[in-house]
């Protein structure tokens, strides 16, 4: 991958991920993983 | 020769502090319980289980599944974001540097024992993961409505949630059944293969591995190699316990053993992300 292609490719990927992680916390997504990760997750521990 | 304490290289002092950071809620080992404070919204970059007792963060493989579990009726937005992000800043640098199932299967390798060195087989099989993260971390979460590589596979579940919870918790004991001795089969299995093959498991069963290897070519910080001064002596895929082709190909967890060994010196670390000059 030449230089100025790769370096495209990172500035679109990372505004991408910005522009993800905002809209995802805008729409509750963090309230999601929070409310998943403050569980026991059952399946992770081998029970369920 | 003076004979003393093996040197602790940086980079293992950093997948210590990392593996303490992740698990820094220390009471939970003591009561079996998990931390559910605000934090454990965030995912960590490295595979840490988010019921290990100590976990202060959320796993970015079980967010992704439980995610994709309801993407039926909601796009995973903030998991995948966040995945981008994490492997575009730092692509496999985590597996190298932040991730502590990575650590323990560094420190069974330093069990002095015949070594399995890589091979055709091993590069065959680091193809695996892949099929991994397709079958099991996306397929059947979306299909089959199951976190398909928590539930069947993943050992850090079980070495770092299953076993603390499970000796500490009655309840939780009268409850096991096939399927966690299934789990801890594996994760024997794993463990003990992981003496003989270095890291076994980031490099044919990882599915998050897998991820952070698409981004590799382009992320932002980790290992570089300058081109002007290099030969392609191919001393550095000599010296590399993974089974890279090239330097910081899908494979290479940009651990920087082949800094040392580079005869040019022609690799190092740094920024390499837009903008940066002189660098492949």
């Amino acid at each position: 991958m030449n230089g100025k292609v790769r370096t495209a490719v990172a500035i679109v990927l990372f505004v991408a991920a910005a522009a993800l992680i905002v809209v995802g916390i805008v729409s509750g997504d963090f309230s999601d993983v929070f409310n998943k990760a403050r569980m026991i997750c059952y399946e992770c521990i081998g029970i369920g | 020769m003076k004979k003393g304490f093996p040197k602790i290289s940086f980079r293992r002092y950093t997948q210590l502090i990392a593996a303490v950071l992740y698990n820094c809620n220390f009471k939970g080992f003591i009561d079996s319980s998990i931390y559910k404070g605000e934090t454990k919204g965030v995912c960590v970059p490295g595979l840490n289980c988010y019921s290990c007792p100590g976990a202060v963060g959320a796993c970015p493989l079980g967010s992704l599944q439980s995610a994709l579990l309801s993407s039926k009726y909601k796009f995973p937005y903030y998991v995948l974001g966040t995945l981008l992000l994490f492997g575009l800043l730092f692509g496999r640098f985590i597996c190298g540097f932040l991730c502590p199932f990575g650590l323990i299967q560094e420190l069974l390798y330093l069990i002095p024992t015949p070594k399995i060195k890589k091979n055709k087989i091993t590069g065959i099989l680091s193809k695996l993961k892949y099929v991994i993260l397709a079958v099991f971390a996306v397929a059947i979460p979306l299909i089959w409505l199951m976190p398909g590589f928590c539930k069947f596979i993943c050992p850090a579940g079980t070495l770092e949630g299953g076993i603390p919870l499970v000796i500490g918790n009655e309840q939780l004991q009268s409850s096991i059944g096939f399927l966690f001795y299934w789990k801890l089969s594996l994760l024997a299995v794993f463990l003990i293969l992981c003496v003989f093959c270095y890291r076994t498991f980031c490099r044919f069963i990882c599915p998050l591995g897998a991820i952070y290897s698409f981004f590799n070519p382009v992320s932002f910080f980790g290992v570089k190699v300058d081109m002007k001064k290099c030969t392609n002596c191919n001393a550095c895929v000599k010296c590399c316990k993974m089974d890279v082709k090239k330097v910081c190909d899908g494979e290479c967890i940009q651990c920087g053993e082949c800094i040392r060994k580079c005869p040019e010196k022609a690799i190092s670390f740094g920024y390499k992300g837009p903008f940066s000059k002189g660098h492949d």
